[in-house]
């Protein structure tokens, strides 16, 4: 391509790190910190459906795997103003603050598969039992354990391609991401939050960020016993902050 | 068991399974690190780059100034196509 004549650029998708893309999910992340505050699920579905399609659809600016090993592996973006920079270091000092409110809030894979149960009002869903969604949902730990070490071995952010977060809005995933993450979705019709729950190594990641707590009185306290999702007491690591226990709804 | 629980161990299991099989796959398309160092000029020849040019492009907005997050697979065809020194 270099060194030969260049036809104008399309106008097409934005780079995710614009800034306009920075201030999308800035401006979301504190209208769900801030929403947690009093939960209400048409606010929390607002925020979601937001982020599925702005941050989504739009920005491509989902945290996935590739943001964890950056900042595992300290490849940091260039620091400017921009959504790779949000991802990669404030997110998971959010999530240290506030729990892990961008899986329940903000995660437009998780958006996606909320917008698939709320088509069908919930009327496929089949929900495990805790006892054994306890031992499911030790497999999202698995996979990220795998990714780490095929990263360390290779040292090349490829590895990292299975995982369909990286690609999913990209608007060009691999046929096999693709496959994955239609399956996934399909399957959030029976089983709330499929992938979420029981898969997602980045979810896993900031899953273990949930677990330092480090100022307690900054996180609303959640009631387990309510739980749809499986989560059984107030210090596990899986909660992903959706406060569907908290809805006064329910 | 559930009915319901053995179905969704199950579903656990062959997504899971699927998503390990992609892992390892991507693993043979990895570049593996090098073992020895690669040094500049040992071997082939480098690239007539017009930095000039790119800069210019970048300045235009034709490019983005950073490197790709996604790259797309090259269609198969005639390799090293442009390989070849200018005559």
């Amino acid at each position: 391509m270099l060194g030969k004549s260049v036809a104008p650029v399309s106008p097409g998708r934005r780079p995710a790190g614009e800034w306009t893309g920075l201030a999308w999910l800035a401006g979301l992340a504190l209208a769900a910190i801030l929403a947690r505050r009093r939960p209400n699920p048409w606010v929390r579905r607002a925020i979601l459906a937001a982020s599925l399609i702005i941050c989504g659809w739009h920005f491509n600016v989902q945290y996935s795997t590739q943001q964890a090993a950056s900042l595992a592996t300290g490849a940091l973006p260039p620091w400017t103003l921009s959504a790779p920079v949000f991802l990669v270091l404030a997110l998971p000092l959010l999530t240290f603050l506030f729990g892990n409110f961008y899986c329940g809030y903000l995660c437009p894979f998780g958006a996606a598969q909320e917008a698939m149960e709320e088509v069908t009002r919930g009327a496929l869903a089949v929900d495990p039992s805790k006892e054994v969604w306890r031992y499911a949902r030790a497999v999202k730990y698995l996979l990220l354990f795998l990714l780490a070490l095929l990263y360390a071995a290779h040292r090349d952010a490829a590895v990292l391609q299975a995982d369909p977060l990286i690609t999913m809005f990209s608007g060009m995933p691999g046929r096999f991401v693709l496959f994955l993450g239609l399956g996934a979705l399909l399957l959030s019709l029976t089983f709330r939050r499929f992938w979420c729950r029981n898969l997602c190594p980045a979810g896993a990641f900031l899953a273990l960020c949930n677990g330092v707590r480090v100022f307690r009185r900054l996180r609303p306290p959640v009631q387990p016993a309510k739980c749809p999702l499986g989560v059984r007491t107030g210090t596990e690591f899986d909660c992903i902050c959706c406060d569907r226990c908290r809805h006064e709804s329910r | 068991m559930k009915a319901a629980d053995a179905l969704f161990l199950v579903c656990v299991a062959a997504v899971a399974a699927l998503f390990v099989a992609a892992a390892l796959s991507h693993t043979e398309t990895a570049a593996t690190p090098p073992a020895v160092p690669a040094a500049p000029g040992a071997t082939g020849r480098s690239r007539d780059l017009d930095l000039e040019r790119v800069r210019e492009m970048i300045e235009r907005g034709d490019l983005s100034g950073r490197e790709a997050e996604f790259y797309r697979e090259a269609p198969a065809g005639p390799q090293n196509e442009t390989a070849s020194p200018p005559e």
